[in-house]
């Protein structure tokens, strides 16, 4: 730091004026940049990417609200896009198969637990945590698509179809989701 | 739907004999992850449809939009694939 020990003179006059000079500079940038750094992020943040704890806790509010982007197409608070498409025409169709057991169909089918907004908070939720990376996340890649298993740490259905109720139906804490990009194909508990 | 098996791929989806919309070509299709084989055993990795219209790999058409339909009795028949049914589901549409 220059200046700090001012000498008489033009030479000491030049040393004092920089020192004043830096001085108001600090403080210039103490009082403009500081509190943009230090500050949390304000503004609207309907679906901030949480933490992988504080997400498991519970589907946050306003998750899983769908916004109509035309075409059919729908964008989930998360991000996640339910299009066209699949046997029953629309992928939001497709998944809200998972909102009911089907008991007589063979092998194993994850039904979620609630109504159909919980459903879509829960898929929200696992898509949430995808994006925010960690141990309660598996993925793996099949060709263009991504499939994400999600462990809730908590109980979000059950297993059901013939080859659950044979089982009992045990609880179901993971959701597994099957994306290709940010578009769903399908979604369900296990 | 008759279908041969459970989705390796998803471990949810049965596993249905679909008819794409070429004659007589069978796939196998898995009804909840749309995962595809080119045979009842299933070999090696599978493909997938081509978004948005899950366009089949075989023919480029929509996979879920007529012609293409779940595979009859006499379609099973006649791709020799009996041997790997294990059931018809009425569900499956
Ligand atoms: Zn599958």
């Amino acid at each position: 730091m220059t200046g700090r020990f001012p000498t008489s003179g033009s030479r000491g006059l030049r040393a004092t004026g920089l020192t004043w000079l830096v001085i108001l500079l600090l403080a210039a940038w103490y009082l403009v940049v500081r509190p943009m750094v230090v500050e949390p992020a304000a503004g609207p943040l309907p679906s901030p990417a949480p933490s992988a704890e504080s997400a498991a806790d519970s589907a946050e509010p306003g998750l899983g609200q769908l916004t109509d982007q035309g075409n059919g197409l729908l964008r989930s608070t998360a991000g996640l896009l339910y299009a066209p498409g699949s046997q029953e025409g629309h992928r939001l169709k497709h998944v809200l198969r998972h909102d009911n057991d089907q008991p007589s169909r063979p092998g194993l089918h994850g039904v979620f637990d609630g109504d159909a907004d919980d459903l879509l908070a829960v898929i929200d939720e696992a898509y949430l945590l995808v994006k925010a990376g960690g141990r309660q996340v598996k993925s793996r890649r099949e060709r263009q698509r991504m499939v994400h298993d999600v462990d809730l740490r908590r109980r979000i259905g059950f297993v059901g179809g013939r080859e659950g109720r044979r089982q009992g139906n045990p609880p179901a804490t993971r959701v597994r989701l099957v994306l290709e990009d940010d578009r769903v194909i399908t979604a369900f508990p296990f | 739907m008759y279908y041969v098996g459970t989705c390796r791929c998803c471990g949810q989806g049965l596993l249905g004999i679909r008819i794409c919309c070429e004659d007589e070509i069978g796939l196998i299709l898995c009804e909840e992850c749309e995962a595809i084989w080119l045979h009842p055993t299933c070999p090696g990795s599978p493909l997938f449809p081509q978004q948005p219209d899950s366009a089949c790999p075989r023919c480029n058409r929509p996979i879920w939009q007529p012609p293409a339909h779940w595979a009859t009795q006499a379609e099973v028949d006649r791709l020799d694939w009996n041997e790997y049914v294990l059931s018809d589901w009425e569900n499956g549409s």
